[in-house]
């Protein structure tokens, strides 16, 4: 397969964001959001231009991320762990790729569901699903790297981290589980059951959202361990240093992803805050998503630059 | 198929394997060449202290850790006293693949 140039992927991630930033900005705003917040269409753009921006941000932290891993992994494609970095290349670029079309789709059906709410329940489902892809596809491919990485020092768990790593998912996925069908008190109370996020039947949602998401998690956890695991057992106190980084990064990016999960299983309740308060749970989970990706930047740079000294 | 492998080659890649993992062999074939004007196999003892002066160099750009690069630095010149008492011209051998 013909590897795409760089430039040419740089092109198309700008157009990608320019694309959201005017589908967000130019659209008619939305009347719900006004009218629930008791503020101006003005003070509506205002608002989205403070989280769009943000958001563009993470995707070009997550763009710079891949690009760095990319370069990098050029510089040893001939070499054992070249292929798997490629991979783990490319498993961030999904990310960074994927995310911004994501939100251009999204954004669209938004729009064409305010005009016409009968398509609300779809426009949900297909936003729901698309965002579990994503991370499946991305995760997947991390995890294939990552387990190649630790082929190569033939390192496995021990007994005592696997015993860990199974209690950690059943906790998290246990708690998901909980959130989507039941929710907080308050949201029982107003009705607000999990068929109004997701409209779908509870057995649809079991099979085909929080089963693929604890799937998507396992992977992502996985693929840390093991990105870890390799980066313990290496030799190389320079390159330990690089290495650690990049499975730091991408610790980040799954506990982010398991992060941004729980929060919209809780939108219900979290829509009822004050705009003040929304912000202030969403602009530290940015900060933990785009930290998760400079640091593969980083680390992918300081890998790179042992190449080419 | 035979292939010659020059050991003080090896030597060196062994001993900054330690600092720099699986880029260790990359990062001394590329000393080699771009500044001995060699290939790895043609290293000889006589080109040690040359190829550590440029160690040194690339290793400074690499970590601020000066500990760190002046025990490596010490680990490579161990070699060059190891090389000089073996005393042999033939740096080389001949292994069978």
């Amino acid at each position: 397969m013909k590897k795409i140039k760089a430039p040419y992927l740089a092109y198309l991630f700008v157009a990608l964001i320019l694309t959201y930033l005017v589908l967000t900005l130019l659209l008619s705003a939305n009347r719900q959001a006004m009218v629930h917040y008791h503020i101006s269409s003005l003070a509506l753009r205002i608002l989205d231009v403070t989280i769009v921006l943000p958001v563009a941000g993470i995707w070009t932290a997550a763009f710079y991320g891949f690009t760095k891993l990319r370069q990098y992994a050029e510089l040893i494609s001939n070499n054992r762990d070249g292929k798997q970095m490629h991979r783990l290349a490319f498993g961030v670029g999904i990310l960074a790729f994927c995310q911004p079309t994501a939100s251009i789709i999204s954004t669209i059906l938004n729009y064409f569901s305010q005009h016409h709410p009968s398509f609300l329940p779809t426009t949900t489902i297909v936003n729901n699903y698309i965002s579990l892809l994503i991370p499946l596809a991305a995760f997947v491919v991390i995890g294939e790297a990552a387990r190649g990485f630790t082929d190569i020092t033939k390192q496995r768990p021990s007994q005592r981290q696997i015993q860990l790593f199974a209690l950690l998912l059943v906790l998290i996925g246990a708690g998901y589980c909980y959130f989507v069908f039941n929710g907080l008190p308050s949201v029982r109370k107003l009705a607000l059951s999990s068929s109004h996020i997701y409209y779908l039947p509870d057995w649809v949602i079991l099979l085909t959202i929080v089963v693929p998401y604890i799937f998507v998690w396992f992977n992502g956890m996985l693929a840390s361990m093991d990105i870890y695991l390799y980066q313990q057992k290496i030799k190389g106190v320079i390159y330990k240093g690089g290495m650690g980084l990049v499975a730091l990064g991408v610790g980040f990016i799954i506990i982010s992803s398991i992060v941004l999960q729980y929060l919209v299983t809780l939108s219900g309740r979290i829509l009822e805050l004050r705009i003040s308060a929304i912000l202030l749970i969403v602009y530290p989970l940015l900060v933990l998503i785009s930290a998760g990706y400079i640091m593969i930047a980083i680390g992918a740079k300081r890998l790179r630059k042992i190449e080419v000294v | 198929m035979v292939e010659k492998v020059n050991r003080l080659y090896q030597q060196v890649v062994e001993v900054t394997y330690d600092y720099l993992g699986p880029a260790a062999d990359r990062f001394i074939d590329r000393q080699i060449r771009n500044h001995l004007e060699k290939r790895p196999e043609q290293l000889l003892e006589q080109d040690l202290n040359e190829l550590i002066d440029w160690i040194r160099l690339a290793m400074g750009l690499l970590t601020n850790d000066n500990k760190m690069i002046n025990k490596y630095i010490r680990s490579l010149k161990l070699l060059t006293i190891a090389a000089r008492k073996t005393g042999t011209n033939d740096k080389t051998r001949l292994r069978f693949s």
